[in-house]
């Protein structure tokens, strides 16, 4: 039986209403962070990843979920524009 | 005669030039004021009279003839100077002894500037609003209760405050540009990678960029001739002055305008008519993405800052200010592969952008705040819910930059009834920094706004 979960699995436990963030950043706090959690750390941490991790499906998704990506092709990027100003100079 | 806290850098020049002041009256006429100002600007983490005074030393000895020789400048204290404290504007714990110098502070000693002090910043550079837990909140030389922004504080201050020719700033989501703005004075973050990093406290690798403050956009592209070390041919000044006639201004219809104050879009649209009156096509612009990418910044952010401060923060985390931990901690939650991804798209979203506004114009205006600059209580969030939400608002025009690797400049547009400065961004293609200290050049000399100094005297009293 292929117990990988399909992609509206995968999506439906993101936004599961059982599953927090909370809960998660509250059992991984200390352990992640090596801190004691002071009054507000969990909800803003939670609050953070849900925004940002979601925020990251969409920017994957819009991208073309895809394997072909290089970390390297910003710095060419750049790299092509700084040729090209260098040349105009 | 026109006070010293309102030369610019070549009035400096002439004036040691012509013999009216030497280099050591005009140093020491600057510590002076620099002393006078501190207490009640709180711009500076130290003033270092010892070592402008051997650099005074050295250039008697050995005079340059650079444009900047013998101007007192000063930088962000997370520059490093050989066995010259550090202290990052963190707790003493955190303070360090550099046994290197940082190029760009090289660069300015090979000029002839003389560093008067190390300024004032948010802890660890993670701080939008000049607040600073351990050495007090820098404030605005236009009016101290309200915030300079940061996290170059200082470096904002106390070019407002006519203290410095030039100041040293860093800017990862804003951090020259608000306090530029929120001063007064012309604030270039460069393009990534550009300026030399070497020597100076990392907040996040991949986006981190060093870049100069002053009260014009020649002071500011003398600086950078001295930072990249320009031959003639190529100098940040040669191109000041030339016609905007054809420049095309892309004005943004989403995202950078929203929730923005009446007064603060006044002076925008009238920002924009000097542009019209030299020549500049205006277009409107719709910028992609802009939803995604303050999270992916923040991914990188929080990731990288949370790497390099992992050592020392496990060790004595309770030695941070409450703000600067509280988002530092958020860091070490991010997932490895978020943080991967983030990377990976890094190119993806450029170039997106790059097509999509670049195609219809050659620079980008936006506001850099979209409200006046609050009064440094109104800010004062610490870690409490709010914080996040006032870093992003502040933030907000200015982060999405950092992730894309492109030059801006925050230039002074005019002030808000409260007298409080407002400074608009003008945003460029990789390595277009010419373009862009030319056409602040060009508002500059078309809107009378240039070389704005505030009249701390009266806070003085």
């Amino acid at each position: 039986m292929d117990n990988q979960p399909t992609t509206s699995n995968h999506d439906t436990q993101r936004s599961d209403a059982a599953f927090s963030w909370e809960q998660v950043v509250s059992a991984n706090f200390t352990p992640l962070t090596g801190a004691v959690a002071r009054p507000g750390d969990i909800t803003r941490a939670a609050a953070m990843l849900t925004t940002v991790l979601n925020d990251l499906v969409e920017a994957r998704r819009r991208a073309g979920n895809t394997f072909d990506r290089d970390e390297g092709a910003f710095d060419q990027l750049l790299m092509e524009y700084r040729h090209a100003s260098q040349e105009r100079l | 005669m026109t006070p010293i806290s309102q030369w610019s850098i070549h009035d400096a020049h002439n004036a040691l030039a012509q013999k009216e002041i030497s280099i050591n009256e005009l140093v020491l006429d600057r510590l002076a004021a620099i002393k006078h100002a501190q207490p009640y600007l709180n711009c500076c983490t130290s003033i270092t009279e010892d070592h402008a005074k051997e650099r005074l030393e050295k250039l008697r000895h050995a005079p340059s003839q650079h444009v900047l020789a013998g101007l007192p400048v000063a930088h962000k204290d997370m520059f490093y100077r050989q066995g010259l404290p550090c202290t990052f504007g963190t707790s003493p714990n955190g303070h360090t002894l550099p046994t290197e110098t940082a190029l760009t502070l090289s660069r300015l000693d090979t000029a002839g500037a003389v560093q008067i002090a190390t300024l004032n910043m948010a802890e660890f550079a993670f701080g939008a609003t000049g607040h600073n837990e351990h050495f007090g909140p820098c404030r605005n030389p236009w009016n101290p209760d309200h915030m300079t922004g940061g996290s170059s504080s200082g470096s904002a201050a106390s070019v407002a405050a006519g203290l410095v020719f030039g100041a040293l700033g860093s800017d990862t989501g804003g951090s020259i540009r608000i306090p530029a703005s929120a001063c007064g004075v012309v604030g270039l973050k460069p393009t990534q990678g550009l300026v030399p990093m070497q020597g100076v406290m990392p907040m996040s690798r991949s986006m981190d960029c060093v870049g100069p403050l002053a009260r014009s956009a020649q002071d500011v592209a003398i600086l950078m001739d001295a930072l990249m070390e320009e031959p003639a041919s190529s100098s940040y000044q040669r191109t000041l002055g030339r016609s905007l006639k054809g420049v095309t201004i892309g004005v943004p219809t989403n995202y950078y305008y929203d929730d923005i104050d009446e007064e603060v879009a006044g002076l925008m649209q009238e920002s924009l008519t000097h542009f019209e009156q030299l020549g500049c096509k205006l277009v409107d612009v719709t910028v992609p993405d802009h939803d995604l990418l303050t999270s992916l910044s923040y991914i990188v952010l929080g990731s990288e800052s949370a790497a390099y401060h992992a050592d020392f923060l496990d060790a004595v985390h309770s030695h941070y200010g409450t703000q600067t931990r509280a988002r530092l901690l958020n860091g070490y939650l991010l997932p490895a592969n978020a943080y991967v991804a983030a990377k990976q798209l890094r190119s993806f979203y450029t170039q997106r952008f790059l097509e999509s506004v670049y195609q219809h114009c050659d620079l980008l205006h936006t506001p850099v705040l979209r409200q006046p600059v609050p009064t440094l209580d109104a800010v004062n969030m610490q870690a409490n819910p709010k914080m996040s939400q006032m870093i992003t608002a502040l933030s907000y025009c200015t982060r999405l930059t950092n992730y894309l690797g492109l030059p801006a400049i925050s230039q002074p547009g005019g002030f808000c009834r409260s007298g409080l400065p407002v400074g608009f961004q003008l945003v460029g293609k990789p390595f277009d920094e010419r373009l862009l200290l030319s056409a602040a050049y060009g508002f500059e000399h078309a809107s009378g706004i240039m070389n704005l100094v505030a009249p701390i005297q009266k806070w003085s009293r």
